[in-house]
């Protein structure tokens, strides 16, 4: 051991204990998991008085202003059916679209609500409330492009395009299965930068939801743009998910949630907005997790 | 129209600077602290604080910034540690920033002649007297302008907390982007005041340096 040089025996000694932090806080991790909550997760939430709602700005589905005030479709509905829950007040935590579920995990927020389309993959991460905005997807493209795709089996055949896609959307689901090759598609953080994309000739398509893609058509108006609904995409629907331990309280969720499509309060928030009330119906979770929901 | 999307940016970016001089201040505390305890450990007589500031100083030195900010957020809450966002921020840019300080502090330090360590064990100067009164007043000034560096680095680096869901400057542009489809305003406002904190940096640096260069002392 004589020969073992000083700076060798620093570098081992700085991997045991890094190794030994490591196992420490796996250790650690798996005592937190296993422990019982003994009050219910809406007891707490009543208790506390105001919901923590995890939120990326994502207009017109949700909508953030100077001043960080919450408002647009999404986050109205989810504040009217918390309110019903007997949970008066709502906090909204910003993140960015691919931070919302990682959020949700890390105990960031207790729900989402921001336009977050069911999909069996994410079914199997968090626990999804029925159906509350649904929307078809869209393709976005300069009116004067050389071709018009009018399906993403048409982006798949012209092999000239470049297609953005939402960073962690289900776009990108949609365009694989529909052959288009990882390749041609391009993760897009947010719609203006999609849009400079587009315009400076990165992308030739933009594919996101039609509301989405609606706002971005009136906010570059001086622009002439070709928005196209996809024809051989289903209608999506997007649900507000719960963290998976929290079913009990997504199931209340839900039992309000119904009754405020009953009364009528659903119809007057989403027609205030702009959207289609009657498509979620037509539609359950059951059918968009394909059997992948956690338990 | 364009007036209301000026006041709009002009809020924008001010709620944005309370968050990013909060973190550059708070944060740069934090590493002047770490750099100096885990700096003089890593010299240290005791082989354990040795070995405990050789750990903090390459763990972090030898990892992303943006993956332990992400740490704190996202993955400590699974230990049951549930940290502000305000708070991650601030400790993942102060224990970052503060392993290269403490690289800084060790090499200034080291940095200083052996003929000085003579005198003062000539003079009959303790171990206290020798760090204080002769081999800090001569390695502090040297480490200035790193730390000046090190405090800008931080400053720019502030901007990753806009993924952890705190309202920086970089985040609040990030969504009035969103708002109103406007880019170039957005990110030539935001480069603009990120140069101006550079500068403000930059003359308190030079204002400390001023204030703490070495004097002939009569003893």
């Amino acid at each position: 051991m004589g020969s073992m040089s000083n700076r060798l025996r620093k570098i081992y000694a700085v991997t045991v204990l890094f190794m030994a932090f490591s196992v420490g806080a796996v250790h650690a991790a798996q005592a937190q998991t296993t422990a019982q909550v003994p009050l219910s997760r809406l007891a707490q939430l009543q208790q506390r008085g105001y919901v923590r709602i995890g939120l990326s700005n994502e207009p017109p589905w949700t909508v953030i202003d100077a001043d960080g005030r919450v408002g647009g479709v999404g986050p109205e509905l989810t504040h009217a059916v918390f309110q019903r829950m007997g949970v008066p007040e709502m906090q909204g935590v910003l993140s960015t679209f691919g931070g919302l579920i990682p959020g949700l995990l890390a105990d960031r927020s207790d729900a989402i609500s921001s336009g977050l389309f069911i999909q069996p993959g994410r079914c199997q991460a968090v626990a999804f409330s029925e159906p509350d905005l649904c929307d078809r997807e869209a393709l976005l493209m300069l009116a004067n492009g050389h071709s018009n795709p009018r399906s993403y089996h048409d982006l798949a055949k012209d092999h000239a395009l470049q297609i953005g896609v939402p960073a962690g959307g289900s776009e990108e689901h949609a365009a694989l299965a529909a052959g288009v090759p990882a390749n041609r598609l391009v993760p897009i953080s947010d719609g203006p930068s999609g849009m400079i994309m587009l315009l400076s000739g990165r992308i030739q398509v933009y594919s996101l939801p039609a509301s989405s893609a609606q706002h971005l058509v009136d906010l570059w108006h001086e622009q002439k743009l070709t928005l196209v609904k996809v024809e051989d995409a289903p209608v999506m629907c997007a649900g507000i998910a719960f963290s998976p331990r929290a079913v009990a309280l997504r199931d209340a969720y839900d039992h309000v949630l119904a009754q405020l499509k009953a009364d009528g309060t659903y119809d007057r928030i989403l027609l205030a907005h702009g959207f289609d009330p009657t498509l979620a119906r037509e539609h359950t979770r059951k059918e968009f997790c394909a059997g992948k929901e956690v338990q | 129209m364009t007036e209301n999307i000026v006041l709009d940016l002009f809020c924008s970016v001010l709620h944005g600077l309370e968050i990013t001089v909060a973190l550059t201040v708070l944060g740069s505390v934090l590493a002047f602290i770490c750099a100096f305890v885990f700096g003089l450990g890593r010299i240290a007589r005791w082989r354990l604080i040795r070995i405990i500031s050789v750990f903090y100083i390459e763990v972090f030195r030898g990892t992303s910034v943006f993956v332990q900010v992400f740490w704190l957020y996202y993955a400590l809450p699974a230990f049951g540690i549930l940290l502000s966002p305000f708070l991650s921020g601030i400790l993942g840019l102060g224990l970052n920033v503060g392993a290269y300080g403490a690289e800084v502090v060790r090499s200034a330090i080291q940095a200083t002649g052996k003929d000085q360590y003579e005198s003062c064990c000539a003079l009959n100067f303790t171990r206290y007297q020798t760090f204080r009164y002769i081999v800090l007043p001569q390695a502090f000034p040297r480490m200035l302008p790193v730390f000046g560096n090190n405090m800008v680095e931080l400053m720019k680096a502030t901007s990753i907390v806009s993924l952890i869901s705190l309202s920086d400057i970089t985040f609040q542009a990030q969504q009035f982007r969103i708002r109103t489809g406007q880019t170039f305003l957005p990110f030539a406002v935001t480069l603009l005041v990120y140069f101006l904190l550079y500068l403000g940096i930059l003359f308190f640096v030079q204002s400390v340096t001023r204030l703490t260069k070495p004097k002939s002392v009569k003893v």
